[in-house]
């Protein structure tokens, strides 16, 4: 190297040339200490897992008046994952929700107010049924968790066909044609009452979801009719589609949207309930969510599924 | 499968192929940086850590933002530390030495790695992280998203960066 080498030549002596490191000797020891580190939690699992319910609800089930004439067409009792990467990825930027006021109007016909109560017992008089939790503050955090409730919300959605046609016309593109008998069809969804409780250490977080299992009736359309029309709709990729469609029972069945890029799923039994565990692919969170008599319940955070399970199991 | 299929989403990559696969070229970019395997080692670990914090999910700037990450790292570690005596730097760490280790040749090689580290660290945090992501083999496109910089600016602050890196070796070697 003298005066006369260009600054690039001198650059690429001193700096070009990669090393070899062991990626995969990296990647156990990532793991471990992922395992062994407290980690702050992985909002994408707990988002996912608490906000699956009204996530879909809103997608699949608008919320509603309930009127005596309304048939129940949905009451989850189990849960199917639905992988939702497809969201995602670099060359798609499709939202999953598809604009509602495109075919119907919404209203709120009761609004869940949010409330901080100081304990367990404070929490349960708010939800109106007894909360349950672990005997004892899940290893290396607070004995003192944080409560916080949300009453009882209600919303109804009315599809309307003349609505959709003239989203369609003005978007200038063609939707499939809302069937005769989803036209004036009111949906109504109720949700909760919820509490979740929150336990905190050092850079980690367990959080406990625990509510009433939303009920969705609908004054004339079935499920089926519903589904077909909210799966046609351009937001909703064929992929989801035929995930959705392929679920057994989508009157009970709940769709728990994950990222199968980074995250995994799979059926588990807690306590003789069934339900849906989801792993971060990294290690670093997990989740549970199932159905008991009539309530849901999630638990995720930042420890591995042995110890969400482990929790989960201890309810009491 | 490459990251080409996984940022087209024709073929979904698991955080752990991402892993093996760039872990490599992240560890790289904090090596130039601080010129120490073991350091590099972690701040590239650290890197991933907060790539998997921020929810792991893998798109056409991951490689970007994991490399952009590595370098800031580097740059903070470098920052605290104070600088090092001549006996401290040619302390021989295991992970380096050559089949048969020549202690001279060890030494050597430490105390260029060592110029090359103080060259950096007396640059401009930009222009470090620049040279870092460039001779990671990261593309103009790439280093412009991570630096938040106009593409077409990328080979202008790069010709800069070079510019003043050698000026700053030049100084460190005649130290």
């Amino acid at each position: 190297m003298n005066e006369h080498d260009s600054d690039e030549a001198v650059c690429a002596q001193a700096l070009g040339g990669d090393q070899n490191f062991d990626a995969g000797a990296a990647y156990a020891r990532f793991r471990s200490r992922a395992a062994r580190r407290n980690r702050r939690l992985p909002f994408a699992i707990g988002g996912l897992v608490a906000a699956a319910a009204i996530a879909v609800l809103a997608i699949f089930v608008p919320l509603g008046s309930i009127a005596h004439d309304f048939l129940t067409i949905f009451q989850p009792k189990q849960f199917a994952a639905v992988d939702v990467s497809g969201y995602a990825s670099g060359k798609k930027h499709l939202n999953v929700f598809p604009n509602l006021s495109e075919f119907g109007a919404m209203h709120d016909v009761l609004e869940g107010k949010t409330l901080h109560p100081a304990s367990a017992a404070a929490a349960s008089k708010v939800v109106g049924f007894r909360l349950v939790g672990p005997a004892s503050a899940p290893p290396g955090m607070s004995a003192s968790p944080q409560y916080r409730t949300m009453a009882r919300s209600v919303e109804s959605f009315t599809f309307s066909a003349a609505r959709a046609a003239a989203s369609s016309a003005k978007a200038g593109k063609s939707l499939l044609a809302m069937p005769a008998g989803l036209d004036g069809t009111t949906v109504t969804a109720a949700l909760g009452p919820v509490a979740v409780t929150t336990w905190s250490g050092k850079e980690r977080r367990l959080v406990l979801m625990q509510g009433i299992a939303p009920v969705v009736r609908s004054s004339g359309a079935t499920l089926a009719e519903l589904e077909g029309y909210l799966l046609s709709l351009p937001s909703i990729t064929p992929e989801l589609a035929d995930q959705i469609r392929a679920i057994g029972d989508p009157s009970t069945t709940l769709p728990v949207p994950i990222m199968a890029v980074k995250q995994s799923s799979h059926p588990v039994d807690v306590d003789g309930a069934k339900g849906l565990a989801i792993g971060d692919n990294t290690g670093l969170g997990a989740g549970v969510v199932w159905e008991r008599d009539g309530k849901i319940y999630a638990v995720f955070g930042s420890l591995s599924e042995d110890q969400v399970m482990s929790v989960a199991t201890s309810l009491r | 499968m490459t990251v080409l299929t996984a940022l087209t989403g024709s073929e979904a990559m698991t955080f752990e192929e991402f892993f093996l696969l760039e872990y490599n070229r992240v560890a790289n970019v904090a090596l130039r940086i601080l010129g120490d395997r073991a350091a590099a080692e972690d701040v590239a670990q650290e890197a991933f850590a907060s790539f998997a914090r921020r929810g792991g999910a893998i798109g056409e700037n991951s490689r970007g933002w994991l490399c952009t990450a590595a370098a800031h790292g580097a740059l903070n570690e470098l920052r605290t530390r104070r600088r090092r005596s001549l006996r401290e730097r040619a302390v021989v760490r295991l992970s380096d030495r050559s089949p048969v280790p020549d202690p001279f040749e060890t030494v050597a090689r430490e105390e260029a790695r060592a110029v090359v580290r103080d060259a950096m660290r007396c640059l401009p945090e930009r222009s470090s992280s620049l040279l870092a992501l460039r001779y990671a083999g990261l593309t103009y496109r790439e280093i412009a998203v991570a630096l938040r910089v106009d593409e077409a600016q990328v080979g202008t602050l790069l010709a800069r960066a070079q510019s003043a890196f050698r000026t700053e070796l030049d100084h460190e070697r005649a130290r």
